[in-house]
């Protein structure tokens, strides 16, 4: 098996090199680099290295989002998978085309962007939308500031909120009803159910849904959102095994209890009690995968501190304040502009000795 | 920049369980070869003067080579023989010089002894020479101090020493070893330089926490020694995070341990001067670990300074394997051009290590009982009791920083490697130091950690340089004494 993939991949080398083909090279390094490790070996000090690399961590990313994903695909049947594999055939294919055009190597962070970005879109929006966003968040969320690494915003709230202002009643009523007994594994799509996610109920009828409903997730909401369980359950994978770190969904979510628990108390019709508030919408899944994206969020300890606590707190000001029903992905875009600077801030406080 | 001792402590990383790294053999005795090569300069100092000449018969002990004006120990023939040539090798440009001397089958074991030596119970001018004419004064990484010119430090600018018994480095001499069944002599040995140094207090001890011989040195009680015990992390074992560990951080950003006046001496440098001063041995032996994942056993073995490294490793390399043989231990190990370099009497650890460059399949959704990680995404992490391999192999594709920040988590002085790679490759080298680049110690676990496999310490190595070259930081000095020249008095002096 692997001596044929390994003699395969020879000859399409062989071939390609003199193929007018051969700037897609790239895309055959993927491949390679994705089926056998590199042999290359260290040249100094340290001579040994560690066996993580981002292949590991981001595909740990994608293994962590599954659970939710299979939730969605229960709850809302597989018409989800479809989005996925939308999100995957466009997202990828612009990260190829820009990899070609910059002759680098295809980088693995668009593999998390995809599977991300269906999760946290209504489970009946029309599928070229689906496409439209995700060519816009790559491209304009990633691909033109240089490429994972290089991005300022999470791509996949880009392409969220690119969808939400451009196309707003389709973003706010797609909803379907969830599913129950053999569920969404036999169903094509569930039944539309228009403007009655528990926090746009809250909203407009200040009607609580069950907690128990919310914990086992099935309400209306996005694809992957909805299961606080599962969400959580890939959230916490993430943190053991050390991927995000976990000062982000920490703070994030004390900081949105704590508020809550506060303004809740201070204006009952406008804030929603704090359970409530950490259950439902996107507030576990914007917690543990979008906030800890360590390219947009801060690098240093105190940083992500404030950067969680900040993103808890304006998502329950977006929550209660704004006409929008949800906040989650508003505040951590907002947060996103101000990493850099909290950065310089951290920095700055740190080695303030003064030395230039 | 200055950290709390807890800080400290909690700062580093456990390698755990390597295979190949498992040292618990007796310590062996190895056979004499047939002819040594002695270098008229090992490790820091500069290079003495040969006093023997081709054909000359020399003894075990016997001074070869001597140079009283220059930074320098005497270098001793390590085995009864003639000499048979003179040999040149390269250590970076320069040239050096080795005298081969070839045994003949007589008095195998016995050597010359110090005349002056035989008792603890000298003077510190006494012990002093003893040290100088064994050689032993060229042990610690810059020296022990003499009235001779052996050190950077002066006898009376000797302020504590600190002995490390640490091995927090891959395959790295395990030092409470040696102390097993010697704690006597030990102790003698710290006694001796005690009084050499002129220290009432200021001694410090570091052991591991799973050294059982700890507790048997700290009962000798011996007056103004302090035993500590740390867990076997790397670089704890480095000079200057050992003695900032015992003493508190006081050691100056960017500056070595004995600029503080510290002498930093391991345990077995310690044993070796009390064989000095009370037997009159010379440094003619040294025990040393070979190990790593390219032996075929890890040993402890106790050799004639100047054997060739590959009668070392006689029989015990792995069969098949491509080697790249290390002096010292797997991370800062310096990596030897050929196996025919002698054992320089500096040297502690022999490192193998296999170049893996084989190509694994789906390496990145292996479960990884044996991979070696920081992060705790292999199954490894969560089980103490695996055995993990170090491997050569970059493990991974080079890939732009995502800001993951191990290599922060990972840093012992809690610096920012990632953001002085950025800098120093947009050639604004300047600015890293506003960020505490100084207070970098080398240690190199950033690149180990980096799982975008960016090779932060070289750069980081190149921007010390580039630094260095447009005179903003000195190794030597650190970059504050740099920084504290008065512009203003510079240009009085100026007319």
């Amino acid at each position: 098996m692997t001596g044929f993939i390994k003699k395969t991949l020879e000859a399409t080398y062989r071939w390609l090199e003199k193929s007018p083909l051969k700037p897609l090279k790239p895309l055959l390094n993927a491949v390679d680099g994705f089926f056998f490790r590199s042999s290359d070996v260290t040249t100094g000090a340290p001579h040994i290295r560690d066996g993580n690399n981002l292949k590991r961590m981001f595909i740990f990313v994608v293994f962590a989002a599954l659970p939710s994903a299979a939730a969605g695909i229960y709850y809302f049947g597989w018409r989800g998978l479809l989005l996925i594999a939308i999100s995957y055939t466009v997202g990828l294919t612009v990260e190829i085309t820009f990899a070609v055009m910059r002759k680098e190597e295809i980088s693995e962070g668009a593999f998390v962007t995809c599977i991300l970005y269906p999760l946290i879109l209504p489970p009946d929006l029309p599928l070229w939308m689906v496409a439209l966003g995700i060519f816009i968040g790559v491209l304009f969320g990633k691909e033109v500031f240089g490429g994972t690494g290089y991005n300022v915003f999470n791509p996949a709230l880009v392409s969220r909120v690119f969808l939400y202002i451009c196309f707003p009643a389709a973003m706010t009523a797609n909803w379907v009803t969830a599913m129950t007994g053999w569920g969404g594994f036999m169903n094509y799509s569930g039944d539309a159910l228009t403007g009655a996610t528990p926090l746009a109920l809250y909203k407009m009828k200040g009607e609580l849904t069950p907690i128990w409903d919310l914990f086992w997730g099935n309400v209306g909401g996005s694809l992957g959102e909805t299961s606080a369980l599962l969400v959580t359950a890939g959230g916490l994978f993430l943190v053991i095994t050390r991927v995000a770190d976990w000062r982000i969904p920490l703070s994030f979510l004390g900081s949105a209890l704590i508020f809550s628990l506060i303004f809740h108390e201070a204006n009952p019709a406008l804030f929603a009690p704090a359970g409530f508030q950490l259950l439902s919408g996107g507030m576990l899944f914007g917690a543990f995968f979008m906030a800890t994206d360590p390219v947009t969020s801060p690098f240093t300890k105190g940083g992500r501190w404030f950067f969680g606590a900040a993103c808890g707190f304006v998502t329950i000001l977006i929550r209660g304040y704004s006409g929008y029903a949800e906040g989650v992905m508003f505040a951590i875009l907002f947060m996103n502009i101000f990493s850099s600077l909290i950065d310089r801030i951290v920095l700055g406080y740190r080695y303030r000795g003064g030395r230039t | 920049m200055f950290f709390s001792s807890r800080r400290l402590l909690k700062s580093g990383y456990n390698f755990g369980k390597l295979q190949g790294g498992n040292y618990s053999g007796p310590v062996e005795k190895a056979e004499l070869p047939d002819k040594v090569i002695i270098p008229l300069k090992q490790g820091f100092s500069a290079e003495t003067q040969c006093l023997v000449k081709k054909g000359d018969h020399v003894r075990a002990g016997q001074i070869i080579g001597r140079d009283d004006h220059t930074w320098s120990s005497p270098v001793h023939s390590s085995i009864n023989g003639v000499v048979e040539y003179f040999e040149s090798f390269m250590e970076g440009h320069e040239p050096h010089y080795g005298v081969v001397i070839r045994r003949d089958h007589k008095d195998e074991r016995g050597y010359v002894p110090i005349p002056t030596a035989g008792s603890a119970d000298k003077s510190a001018e006494e012990i002093s020479e003893i040290l100088y004419l064994a050689g032993v004064t060229a042990l610690g990484s810059t020296g022990i101090p003499s009235l001779h010119h052996t050190s950077d430090l002066k006898l009376e600018e000797v302020k504590g020493l600190v002995i490390n018994g640490l091995s927090g480095e891959p395959f790295s001499l395990p030092q409470e070893r040696l102390v097993g069944g010697r704690v006597k002599d030990f102790i003698t040995g710290i006694k001796i330089l005690a009084k050499l140094f002129q220290l009432e207090s200021n001694i410090h001890l570091a052991f591991a926490k799973s050294a059982a011989i700890a507790g048997e040195v700290k009962a000798s009680a011996l007056k103004g020694l302090s035993v500590h015990t740390f867990e076997n992390k790397y670089p704890f074992d480095m000079d200057i995070m050992v003695s900032e560990l015992v003493r508190g951080p006081k050691v100056p950003d960017g500056g070595t341990p004995s600029e503080s006046g510290l002498v930093v001496l391991t345990i077995q440098d310690v044993l070796h001067v009390y064989e000095a001063v009370v037997i009159g041995k010379p440094l003619i032996e040294r025990t040393i670990a070979v190990g790593g994942p390219g032996t075929e056993q890890s040993r402890l073995v106790k050799v004639a300074v100047g054997s060739p490294v590959e009668w070392l490793l006689l029989g015990n390399l792995k069969k098949g394997a491509e080697e790249r043989i290390l002096v010292g231990g797997a991370m800062r190990g310096v990596p030897l051009e050929s196996a025919r370099h002698p054992v320089e009497r500096t040297f502690s650890a022999l490192t193998l290590l296999e170049e893996n460059r084989e190509r694994e399949f789906l390496y990145f959704l292996r479960p990884g009982f044996s991979v070696l990680s920081y992060s705790r995404e292999y199954i490894s992490s969560f089980l103490r009791s695996f055995t993990r391999r170090a491997e050569t192999n970059i493990q991974g594709e080079g890939r732009a920083c995502i800001y993951c920040s191990y290599c922060e988590d990972a840093c012992p002085r809690k610096l920012v490697p990632h953001l002085y790679s950025r800098y120093i490759r947009h050639d604004m080298a300047e600015e890293a130091i506003k960020y505490g680049l100084e207070s970098c110690i080398d240690c190199g676990l950033c690149t180990f950690v980096c799982p975008s496999k960016i090779p932060l310490f070289e750069d980081i190595l190149e921007g010390k340089k580039v630094l260095e070259e447009r005179g903003r930081w000195s190794h030597v000095s650190g970059f504050k004494k740099l920084e504290k020249v008065d512009p203003e008095a510079s240009t009085e002096a100026t007319p």
